[in-house]
């Protein structure tokens, strides 16, 4: 069929988060011509998800939807958002992507936002933006800020009441619609492909996913959040506003039995982040952090962690064997102190944040594009001595934590130089 | 708005083309509706917080205070300012007409 | 740059009545916990000249831009007022909207009811919410007397300056000519490499430090569109963006001249350098720091470490010597301060030299004592694991309690009070001392004392915004590259290199620059001629004395103009206003302010 889209482009950016926006705009500002696809509704990646961020303690959307809305109307820069990128081929010096967008069961032409749609569905499901924690419905703008604002349908869960198609003014919805291909041509690819986090379940003495106050540091960022799924922070067994709230770090982290050795970076930052934002929202909470070693290496970091510990956050040098709970699902954690006493003791406290750790966002190896991962999934560098960004992968580059995990500022800081690459390399051609 | 014959036949091939709308998401809106119902009804004699909220809807906690949050969002209820170690919310006053 | 202003002419609706749209942004809760911005809105859509007051969760969001893009285009807004965050945030955002639209960008002005008000009067909402209306009120009356303005154009150089040759300068001196700009490295020592040109092996390659150095050198060397020189001794800078220059002195002393459109501050960083008697060092014999140790085990065979004529055989590492210091235990550094950072790299330094020991000189007895062992990388740990299989022993302490090292003749005796051990006091010996020392910046105090440029209160080099901004100086047009912004190893400074070089690029990707066009402008038919303001110009050349149609007046070059308005406080006719601030401006914002 001669009738799919095409696109053509110097540089083809696989990701949103703020790595894969930062790269984009920086080839974008130097004249080159960019796609990016994002496989979520929106662009913005995990840092639009987040409260405020360490350690100026800005809002997290203050810094990142001006670099969306930037992204958005850059003559440069064309966005493919809910799309996945199916494959990439090299040949001749030329990368051919096969992407899909999904079906949002919406004319995203014609849609003009009025959320009519979703203010009329019947059906409540759980909102992952959310952590789950709060309720979207079958069909959903995703979040506030979300770019582009258009509503994405959840076949799975629509009972076919007609109601949204009913009330849209525009007569958008379109309930049988189909995935739609995409042809991409660029010559250089950017890989920024971020990360997850470690599952809840990676250690199996901390209570499987299973006890309803020990949550996911996302979910204590949206508990933190402006417009979170209470508004404030509750904790989710009960609604009640905790008392006493305990972090438990490296618990995805440097631990062989769970694959992952490494130091994630970010979690002893983003967990006295949060510590600070807990105390201001909740000034009564006790706060405690279970940690090994404190890891404030940036700038500014360690008067932040100082800062912290004059706040009267705790901090406990311990090692956190097993999590269980009391009948009202109050966390009880068995900890061995590695200072003071050394008898393991058990320590109750009303919700618990598991510190997880950070893994690859994406398996890169199955685009075939001969940029090496580690031992871990993250992608190797050709040889980081030289460059920050060249994969062994002609014409490949990456950006931000797909090469492993780093926070904000240092991503922010590594995409300019992956643009750079690929500038460079694009004119040599 | 929408086109109500075009409505129909699309609904009608989304039945061909997927079958019936399966039954445990009937039951599921179906329990949800009850859920916010005996949720709304219960603030109908003023503020209360999500413990108080469960024991008159015989919901559990958890469920509860999920169904508060997405009514919350959806503009059904409010929070209303409470000191202590519970929120409280109130009916809008959409709702409580 | 988010947002580039670019100067077209707009439509002149500026000659239109003033149609004045506020819109109050709740910053997510920022701003609007504290301020009630409903009302302040509704106060502001009472007030004269205003056509429209909205509030919105995030007017920096695209949602929000589009609100004022909408109220251009259908109700005629054309002067718009934002009371939100700072403007060193987002006045350029705003700006970029109303460009878009088709209005000239100079006529928004950005109110900040957020570092100015919610955040510093958290516990008084109503008196918050006052202040934020008369800010808001001062802002539409400044906005009604704006003028439309347009950037300053100035040509740019096509040439970035490096100041340092070390791998972060090649780094970003390489990455400039790859996008093919020229790029001058100006290295004060006798080559290239810098600081690494001391290292031994270096993680994570486990390739000789040179060898890392050679190969940037040679693809340096081997770039046309690359200069060279060592040996260059900087004596002055100056200039501005798109056109600075730099003064160096060759060897016997023959000056030379670079033109540079954007300078790329790769100036490095020196090892913390321990006063005298700090755990023994510059007394005691065998107590070295960690930089000297490994110039030293680079230059002795494998088998048998020895140092000041005896065989070592046990050794000490201490951590954080120089870093992480902590009020009142430690001794202030010159000027007062203590250094309270966090050295980045001195951890893994430290392990993997522990390592290397423990490979050349496998009878040495090594013990680390530490506070938090900060092996962050992607294999740092491992590293950090082999030294713990390799049998080196680690000792913890906490910040009050810190290491005492002693020394007689027959080694030094190290006393640590160690929390591993549940705070037992723990005493070993060691026949050498090695103390992990941090980083501090390089001595640049010419060029920034010439250049005004800022530092952090660690003193490394001050970016604009850690997230935002991450390598740019406050000064357009000069970036940072490396560890001249704070530690961070060889790998770290590739891409931070890299970025300094791609705002070099963005920067120069037209021929010319815009500029501000917030400089001195002069009523000629006002100014008597006194010569009063030259006198009180910070900037050379900026504002001069000349002859116009047989009166002497005072003339202002816009290029070198910071519009600081030092002119203006000194001209007693007025005749002197800065574009954009405009005394008429002021009286207007106050007199609103104080309004009953």
């Amino acid at each position: 069929m001669s009738d799919m889209e095409k696109i053509e482009v110097d540089a083809l950016v696989v990701g949103s988060g703020i790595a894969g926006l930062q790269s984009a705009l920086d080839m974008a500002d130097q004249g080159l011509s960019v796609v990016i696809v994002e496989k979520r509704p929106s662009i913005g990646g995990k840092m639009i998800s987040l409260s405020k961020v360490f350690p100026t303690l800005d809002c997290a959307s203050c810094i990142t939807t001006p670099r969306m809305a930037s992204v958005s109307h850059h003559p440069r820069i064309t966005t493919l958002t809910y799309s996945t990128v199916d494959a990439i081929k090299r040949e001749n010096g030329v990368f051919t992507a096969a992407v899909t967008r999904k079906p949002r069961y919406i004319d995203e032409k014609e849609c003009i936002s009025c959320k009519r749609c979703e203010d009329v569905c019947p059906v409540y499901l759980p909102d992952e933006y959310e952590e789950g924690m709060g309720a979207k419905k079958a069909i959903t703008i995703p979040f506030t800020n979300a770019i582009p604002q258009l509503p994405v349908m959840d076949p799975e869960h629509c009972i076919r009441c007609g109601a949204c198609a009913r009330a849209c003014p525009k007569d958008c919805i379109d309930f049988l619609q189909q995935p739609a291909p995409v042809e991409i041509k660029a010559k250089a690819v950017i890989l920024a492909t971020g990360y997850e986090t470690t599952p809840m379940t990676a250690k199996k003495q901390y209570g499987m996913a299973k006890l309803p106050n020990v949550i996911s540091p996302m979910a204590a960022e949206r508990l933190l959040a402006p417009h979170g799924p209470y508004g404030r922070v509750l904790r989710p067994s009960d609604g009640m506003v905790p008392g006493s709230i305990a972090y438990v770090q490296c618990a995805g982290s440097r631990d062989k039995s769970i694959g992952v050795p490494y130091c994630s970076r970010v979690c002893c930052m983003y967990a006295i982040k949060q510590a600070i934002l807990l105390s201001g929202s909740l000034p009564i909470a006790d706060i405690t952090i279970y940690y090994m070693d404190i890891r404030a290496f940036g700038k500014g970091y360690e008067q932040f962690y100082n800062n912290a510990r004059a706040m009267g956050i705790n901090f406990v040098k311990a090692k956190v064997a097993r999590i269980t709970e009391d009948e009202k699902h109050n966390p009880i954690l068995r900890i061995e102190r590695q200072e003071g006493s050394s008898a393991p003791e058990e320590v109750k406290h009303e919700l618990v944040v598991l510190s997880q750790g950070l893994r690859p966002g994406d398996d890169v190896s199955r685009y075939g594009l001969g940029a090496e991962l580690n031992d871990f999934g993250f992608v190797k560098l050709s040889d980081e001595t030289v460059s920050s960004a060249v994969t062994a992968g002609a014409g490949v580059f990456a950006a931000g934590v797909s090469k492993g995990p780093r926070d904000i500022p240092d991503s922010v800081v590594d995409a300019g130089s992956a643009a750079m690459e690929a500038i460079s390399y694009i004119r040599k051609l | 708005m929408a086109d109500v014959k075009k409505l129909a036949e699309q609904l009608k091939k989304l039945n061909e083309l997927r079958g019936p709308v399966p039954v445990e998401l009937r039951d599921y809106v179906a329990a949800q509706n009850k859920a916010q119902k005996a949720i709304l009804d219960a603030l109908k004699d003023g503020p209360k917080t999500p413990q108080e909220i469960a024991a008159a809807a015989g919901l559990p906690h958890d469920k509860t205070i999920w169904y508060i949050a997405g009514l919350r969002k959806y503009g059904r209820l409010a929070d209303v300012p409470a000191k202590g170690d519970w929120p409280k919310y109130e009916l809008k006053n959409s709702e409580a007409k | 740059m988010d947002e580039k202003i670019k100067e077209e002419a707009s439509k002149d609706n500026y000659r239109q009545e003033p149609k004045v749209g506020v819109y109050i942004c709740h910053c997510g809760g920022n701003i609007s916990d504290v301020v009630d911005v409903k009302k302040v809105a509704e106060e502001l859509s009472k007030y004269p000249g205003v056509t429209v007051a909205r509030e919105y969760p995030f007017m920096c969001s695209s949602n929000g831009q589009d609100l004022i893009t909408e109220d251009i285009k259908n109700l005629g807004i054309n002067r718009t007022v934002v009371a939100a965050c700072s403007p060193s945030l987002h006045d350029l955002t705003f700006r970029g909207v109303l460009q878009r639209a088709g209005v000239n960008p100079y006529l928004h002005e950005h109110v900040n009811i957020r570092e100015q008000d919610s955040w510093v009067h958290k516990l008084d909402h109503a008196g918050a919410t006052a202040k934020a209306i008369k800010l808001a009120q001062a802002g539409v009356e400044k906005v009604r007397r704006k003028d439309p303005l347009n950037a300053i154009r100035v040509a740019a150089e096509q040439r970035v300056a490096v100041i340092g040759g070390g791998v972060s300068g090649m780094r970003a001196a390489l990455s400039a000519a790859g996008k093919g700009l020229e790029a001058v490295i100006l290295e004060k020592g006798p080559r290239l490499g810098g600081k690494l040109l001391d290292l031994g092996r270096l993680y994570p390659s486990g390739e000789e430090a040179s060898a890392v150095v050679k190969k940037l050198e040679d693809l340096v060397r081997a770039d046309k569109k690359i200069t060279v020189h060592t040996d260059a001794d900087i004596d002055f800078v100056g200039g501005f963006v798109g056109n600075f220059k730099i003064n160096f002195k060759l060897p016997g002393g023959k000056s030379q001249q670079v033109k540079a459109g954007a300078i790329v501050m790769a100036t490095g960083y020196e090892h913390y350098k321990p006063y005298k008697g700090e755990f023994g060092y510059g007394e005691a014999a065998n107590v070295l720091t960690l930089p000297e140790f490994i110039s030293l085990m680079k230059k002795l065979p494998a088998g048998r470490l020895e140092y000041g004529g005896r065989e070592i055989k046990s050794l000490a590492l201490i951590h954080c010597v120089g870093s992480r210091q902590v009020e009142g235990v430690h001794k202030p550094q010159a000027d007062g301060k203590i250094n309270d950072y966090c050295s980045r790299v001195c951890c893994t330094a430290a392990i993997n030299t522990a390592n290397q020991i423990k490979e050349k000189y496998p009878g040495v007895r090594i013990y680390d004592v530490y506070r938090d062992i900060r092996t962050y990388g992607m294999m740092h740990e491992s590293y950090y694991e082999q030294a713990s299989k390799n049998g080196v022993l680690f000792f913890r302490h906490t910040e009050t309690d810190q290491p005492v090292v002693t020394s007689d003749r027959t080694g030094h005796n190290v006393k640590v009070k160690d929390v591993l051990t549940w705070g037992e006091e723990l005493e070993f010996k060691a026949d050498l001392v090695v103390l992990v020392t941090g980083l501090v910046p390089s001595d640049i105090s010419l060029i920034k004392s010439q250049m005004k440029m800022p530092s952090s209160a660690d003193r490394f080099l001050q970016e604009v915004h850690l997230k935002l901004r991450p390598v740019e100086l406050a000064n357009a047009g000069i970036f940072i590259a490396g560890a001249a912004q704070y530690p961070m190893d060889s790998t770290e400074a590739m891409a931070s290199a890299g970025t300094a070089a791609s705002k070099a690029g963005i920067l120069l990707a037209e021929p010319d620059i815009p500029l501000e066009p917030f400089v001195a402008v002069v009523d000629e038919k006002k100014c008597t001629g006194c010569g009063l303001c030259p006198a009180e110009c910070s900037y050379d050349g900026a504002l001069t004395m000349s002859e116009k149609n047989g009166k002497k007046v005072a003339v202002v070059n816009p290029a070198l103009c910071k519009g600081c308005g030092a002119c203006v406080a000194v001209c007693e006719p007025r005749a002197i206003d800065v574009a954009g601030w405009t005394l008429a401006q002021f009286d207007a914002m106050v007199e609103a302010i104080a309004k009953e």
